[in-house]
């Protein structure tokens, strides 16, 4: 099932933030001038960055909403990514997120979710997330 | 700005730990802000408990965001090309996680990576296998 798709600037000062939050000092991730020295076209995007860009997806919890599932019993499980090209600082970027599964395990107690987005920039495939978390269904009230 | 870590890249060799700070509220309120996952197990001590956690967890992608530290000290800049994680134990706050690697293998230009996170008592919490080019990311640009 496809959900909403959507598109995000990369900017710089998200990028050092979001480095400085996980105590990433590395000036490629903060000084243009750094990134330059490494031939680098602008701030480089630390590994899971592109995590956090896809959370500004719309509706965040949109698929979770759906199963009637509060965000409060989520656990995530599983998270990848495959990067084929490199992301920058200055960069458009197109999400295109899609849910692929869901599944039950221990007679229903638990849930599955698995999701996938993949990530185009100028319309060429920069990178694709995979992301599972389980429903702790017994305990949802 | 930090040094980088020239990693002999041979099967079997281990990266430098990278020990992190202690997690407290406030780490899971940074991360919160930057990473757009403002779930309230996370932030919310009465949620947490409600949903069966003795006080809120910290976020998967924040010790994944950590253990990418380990993948960006490589020596020079790699390409993380893919990575994925299962999340397979929760980090208390209070918790103090070491981010380790070792290298796997070597194929032609890919190196690959285990990397996980554990705890001071020795509970992994994070566990995955890491791909980087070993082309310097800046030459591809």
């Amino acid at each position: 099932m496809k959900l909403p798709g959507f598109s995000v600037a990369v900017e710089r000062d998200e990028v050092s933030s979001f480095a400085r939050a996980i105590g990433e000092n590395r000036g490629e991730y903060h000084d243009i001038e750094a990134a330059h020295a490494l031939r680098l076209p602008d701030l480089a995007t630390p590994p899971t960055f592109l995590f956090a860009l896809e959370f500004r997806r719309p509706q965040p919890y949109l698929a979770l909403e759906l199963l009637g599932a509060p965000v409060s019993a989520i656990l995530h499980a599983e998270q990848g990514f495959d990067h084929q090209h490199p992301t920058y600082a200055g960069d458009r970027l197109d999400f295109f997120p899609q849910v692929d599964d869901y599944y039950e395990k221990a007679a229903g107690r638990l849930g599955f979710l698995r999701r996938r987005t993949d990530i185009v920039r100028d319309g060429q495939t920069v990178a694709r997330l995979s992301n599972l978390v389980a429903i702790r269904w017994d305990r949802v009230a | 700005m930090t040094e980088r870590v020239a990693a002999p890249l041979e099967v079997g060799a281990e990266l430098t730990p990278l020990r992190l700070p202690v997690i407290t509220r406030e780490t899971l309120a940074a991360f919160a802000a930057v990473s757009g996952d403002r779930n309230p197990l996370h932030l919310d001590p009465d949620v947490a408990r409600a949903a069966g956690e003795v006080d809120v967890i910290a976020h998967g992608m924040l010790s994944m965001a950590y253990a990418g530290r380990l993948l960006t000290s490589l020596s020079p800049p790699r390409r993380v090309e893919s990575w994925r994680v299962r999340f397979v134990a929760k980090t208390p706050l209070g918790a103090r996680p070491t981010c380790r690697g070792r290298v796997t293998d070597i194929r032609g230009e890919v190196v690959v990576l285990d990397i996980w996170v554990e705890l001071e008592d020795g509970t992994v919490t994070t566990r995955g296998e890491a791909r980087c080019s070993l082309v310097p990311e800046g030459n591809e640009v």
